[in-house]
């Protein structure tokens, strides 16, 4: 179930509009959380070097 | 003469571009961004030790960028519900002067800019901080939490409460509990300002059914649970003077500005008008947490340190 699912039908926002935000934030979310893992982990990959 | 009015003509902005700038950053919620800038400045400036100014400036402009690309992030995935609330309906993506996609490719372009410049320039794991901050915002608190929980502001408060420690963690120094403690504080103070907001737009949000707590447990359980939140954040809020990083003078300022906070919510708890105290809390609460991070570096400088 996805986080609107119980919320009221907006105007204008159809199924395939939400099903498309749906795909796009998962991407976006993957590409973020790709973020903080490469980050950590050069962080910590420098503190072992140090 | 031609070409000097040709000159003239290039070198002026013209209103269009005027107006596009002016909504990419109204993108970026610019009000919440300088708060961001100041706590991290605050947790900056307390870290030991001294860091170049150029550095400073390069790590707080980078900070506001994260700050700026996450708020832009979460209107793009809320701008079905910013549409139909009278606080939001006039941001750029509902009225329809930036399109969804603009702003989602700018808060993504936004942030991998802000976090790559940070890992280049400050340090590595600035960066990834930076780069949680960002997510959870984003993605833990905007998509996952803000329309499913009552919770949601009290979990997703920790996006607003990390940058004193990105801050502090810019200059180069390890974490200890003094960074911890301004996480602390900004965490404690999210649910009473953001339900002090929640109980003046009740209606918005429950014709909207997003779950916060006014709408969910009622006004009676907000103001209590707002009480709970207000003790426990002033709590926090006089730690430093406990560890001793802190004097005398930011405790008497920081129990001056908790008290009118303690009052502010009794006068909301035993008040006759909701609106009237849920306003004035509303609007303490910004003053009281920009006192706090103000008086502790003032404190600092008056006992000789920063």
């Amino acid at each position: 179930m996805s986080a609107d699912d119980h919320l009221p039908a907006k105007e204008g926002w159809t199924r395939e509009l939400l099903a498309q935000r749906r795909k796009n934030a998962i991407v976006m979310a993957l590409v973020l959380a790709g973020f903080v893992v490469l980050f950590f982990f050069a962080a910590l990959a420098r503190l072992k070097v140090g | 003469m031609r070409m000097t009015s040709d000159l003239s003509a290039a070198a002026t902005i013209s209103p269009d571009t005027r107006a596009r700038v002016s909504d990419y950053f109204a993108l970026l919620k610019p009000r919440v961004m300088a708060l961001v800038v100041f706590t991290a400045l605050t947790g900056m400036i307390m870290a030991p030790g001294t860091m170049p100014l150029a550095l400073m400036i390069t790590a707080l402009v980078l900070i506001a960028m994260g700050a700026g690309a996450s708020a832009a992030l979460n209107m793009w995935y809320d701008a079905d519900i910013d549409a139909d609330m009278s606080r939001t309906m006039h941001r750029p993506i509902p009225s329809g002067r930036i399109s969804a996609d603009s702003a989602r490719h700018f808060g993504l372009w936004l942030s991998a800019g802000a976090v790559f410049c940070f890992a280049m320039f400050i340090n590595y794991f600035g960066a990834a901080l930076l780069a949680f901050t960002i997510f959870f915002y984003a993605v833990v608190y905007t998509i996952w939490l803000k329309r499913r929980t009552p919770h949601n502001i009290v979990i997703g408060g920790l996006a607003g409460a990390l940058p004193p420690l990105i801050g502090w963690v810019s200059s180069g120094q390890p974490i200890t509990i003094e960074p911890l403690i301004y996480v602390a504080i900004i965490f404690f103070w999210t649910p009473p300002h953001f339900w002090a907001l929640a109980l003046l737009k009740i209606d918005e949000y429950g014709k909207l059914g997003i779950p916060m707590l006014p709408v969910v447990a009622g006004v009676r359980t907000t103001k209590l649970q707002i009480l709970f939140y207000s003790i426990l954040m002033i709590a926090i809020a006089f730690a430093p003077l406990y560890i001793g990083t802190s004097g005398i003078f930011y405790g008497i300022g920081v129990g001056i500005a908790s008290g009118i906070f303690l009052g502010l919510t009794l006068f909301l708890i035993f008040g006759r008008s909701l609106r009237r105290a849920a306003g004035f809390l509303f609007g303490w609460s910004i003053l009281w947490l920009f006192l706090v991070f103000l008086l502790l570096p003032l404190d600092t400088l008056m006992r000789g340190g920063v």
